[in-house]
């Protein structure tokens, strides 16, 4: 029956002709595309770094001040504090999350929320996250414009990004894998530390890079929780505006001075510069991966050995050898 | 025939679907227990029950009576029960480390030793499974530099460290070539005197090489249970046509 259906009706194959034009249309187009991407990204970078390594010297990177007069030290050191204060604040919760998430008994409506709110949480506008910051951080309690604030309004915007990107290197890891450690009697906290923590180093280090990179070109909620600092770098952790390089950027260049335009151009080429690096880093994470796991991988065994495992040399406990204590 | 896990109307459901409906099967001890039966059948599920991995799984409903050496399953520690029953999975899976932090991986977790009874035990469970004379200049290797069949050797030494009472393996050779799955198949046959072995395969030659007492699960339930490998007195028509297509 089904053959004498197949024989009976004549079939038109698709020409291979349409096919290869259909190809060549769709070439055409990704063509277009990067072209138009590469344009645009290349007039960026080509007008910023005009406008600002012509400008550049040794005084401005050295010396501390503001839009009108100084240099910008205070900026490019403000950024990286303020960056740091963020990671502090969302490294450990980002890494902790992901590891809920991944692991099979958490409650799926807890784990949910989580996602949906880290999800809201990287659409919320920078703007609304720094009034918030100032109103409830600077204000509320009473930190005044700070590395704390500012660091907080930073970490609250890297936390998804560290979270999911972490919760993705470590969905990569056969799950097969996780279930065969738990078979052999791992409980939750040796499934994260033995199997996923050290499969996602490259992971976490990428969202690591990204988030820094994305955090170290906010404006918005820094004008809100850390102000700006022309006359150094932050006297303490609460209580003391923070300079950073986005501030001279924004600033610079409504102030009607050339030496203001030329700050801002340097601000933003600096900018760009490291972001660009930093992405670079976490493209080719597995040789940076790589490169950090030979450095500490011998420092975490050594670590390993002397604070967690340290065996008793002789014996074991005071049983005869060969015999086991099985842990309670 | 000494009956070490007696399993009794085990159900399982995993929301409203129903894998496992009225399981009733007796595992004895010191011998090869075979499980045959289709793919989607519910094998892995029952192997999954025994060692309660079912736990860490949290849409799986599972009921029923199981015991385990005269004690009811869920009276038992979770993590003494997998010490007591040990699993392979159907794909060789090392950790990426070492292969002595492989085989030292539950020992580790799960009883304090010195280094010596340590090396000593990881010697013993690679001599088991046939692997010590092929690892045992460079036991810092990286697992995943070991061959196929290799690697599922050393699941299995990795699971008999732990001296188990009951070895589970879920098709350890269906991803092997002839020659690995032949040393394991070997291998199985040597386990069941200081072990009791329940074994999951689609692969009839091998039940008849190595089982000592076979069961058929089918649809959920034990169609039927024989010594050997041979079923009689099966009636139900789409049984009858799987068993064909088994033989092939
Ligand atoms: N966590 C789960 N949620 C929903 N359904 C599941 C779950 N685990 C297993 N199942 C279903 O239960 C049925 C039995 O699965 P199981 O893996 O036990 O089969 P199997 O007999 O081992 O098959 P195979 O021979 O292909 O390995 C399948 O239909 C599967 O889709
Ligand atoms: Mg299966």
């Amino acid at each position: 029956m089904i053959n004498s259906d197949m024989h009976g009706s004549e079939i038109k194959w698709k020409r291979h002709s349409s096919r290869k034009a259909k190809d060549a249309a769709a070439r055409l187009l990704g063509y277009l595309a990067l072209g138009f991407m590469l344009a645009i990204l290349i007039s960026i970078f080509a007008y910023i770094i005009k406008g600002g390594a012509g400008a550049i010297n040794w005084n401005i990177l050295s010396t501390y001040g503001n839009t009108s007069e100084g240099g910008l030290l205070n900026g490019i050191i403000g950024t990286w504090e303020l960056v740091g204060m963020g990671l502090l604040f969302s490294l450990i919760p980002g890494v902790f999350g992901a590891i809920y998430l991944t692991q099979a008994v958490s409650n799926r409506h807890i784990s949910g929320a989580m996602r949906l709110f880290t999800d809201i949480l990287t659409s919320v506008p920078s703007i609304v996250i720094g009034l918030f910051g100032y109103l409830v951080l600077v204000i509320r309690f009473n930190l005044g414009y700070s590395l704390v604030a500012g660091g907080l309004a930073l970490g609250v915007m890297m936390l998804p990004y560290i979270m999911r990107i972490t919760e993705m290197s470590f969905r990569n890891i056969q799950s097969e894998q996780i279930m065969n450690a738990y078979a052999l009697g791992a409980d939750h906290v040796n499934v994260a530390t033995r199997i996923l923590l050290p499969q996602a180093s490259a992971g976490i280090l990428s969202g690591i890079l990204l988030s820094v990179s994305i955090a170290a070109g906010e404006t918005a909620q820094l004008l809100y929780t850390a102000s700006f600092n022309s006359a150094g770098l932050p006297s303490g952790l609460t209580h003391s505006p923070v300079g950073y390089l986005t501030y001279f950027v924004w600033n610079g260049i409504n102030q009607p001075s050339a030496y203001a335009h030329n700050l801002a151009f340097i601000s933003a080429m600096i900018l760009i510069i490291s972001v660009t690096v930093l992405i670079f880093i976490s493209k080719y994470e597995d040789v940076v991966g790589r490169f950090l796991r030979r450095v500490f991988a011998p420092l975490g065994a050594v670590i390993n050995r002397v604070f967690i495992e340290s065996p008793p040399e002789q014996g074991v406990k005071g049983k005869s050898k060969g015999e086991k204590e099985w842990k309670k | 025939m000494e009956k070490i896990i007696e399993i009794r109307d085990l159900k399982v459901n995993a929301g409203k679907k129903e894998i496992i409906n009225g399981l009733d099967i007796d595992i004895y001890a010191n011998r090869v227990n075979t499980i045959v039966g289709p793919s989607g059948g519910g094998k892995s599920t029952l192997l999954r029950c025994l060692n309660r991995l079912t736990d860490l799984e949290p849409g799986i409903r599972v009921n029923g009576n199981v015991t385990f050496q005269g004690k009811n399953l869920m009276d038992y520690d979770d993590v003494e029960l997998r010490r007591e029953i040990g699993m392979v999975f159907q794909r060789p899976n090392p950790f990426p480390m070492s292969i002595y932090d492989n085989v030292a991986f539950g020992l580790k977790l799960q009883a304090k030793v010195s280094k010596s009874v340590m090396d000593m035990m990881v010697q013993n469970a690679l001599e088991e499974v046939g692997l010590y004379d092929e690892v045992r200049d460079n036991l810092k290797r990286h697992a995943n530099t070991l061959s196929g069949g290799q690697q599922q050797r050393l699941c299995i030494a990795r699971a008999l460290i732990l001296r188990p009472k009951v070895l589970m393996m879920d098709e350890p050779t269906s991803s092997l070539d002839p020659v690995s799955k032949g040393r394991i198949e070997d291998l199985i046959k040597g386990l069941k005197e200081k072990y009791t072995v329940i074994l999951v395969t689609h692969d009839m030659s091998q039940a008849r090489k190595v089982s000592d007492y076979t069961n058929l699960i089918y649809n959920g339930k034990i169609v039927a249970s024989s010594e050997g490998t041979e079923f009689t007195d099966i009636e139900d028509q789409d049984v009858k046509d799987y068993l064909g297509e088994l033989a092939e």
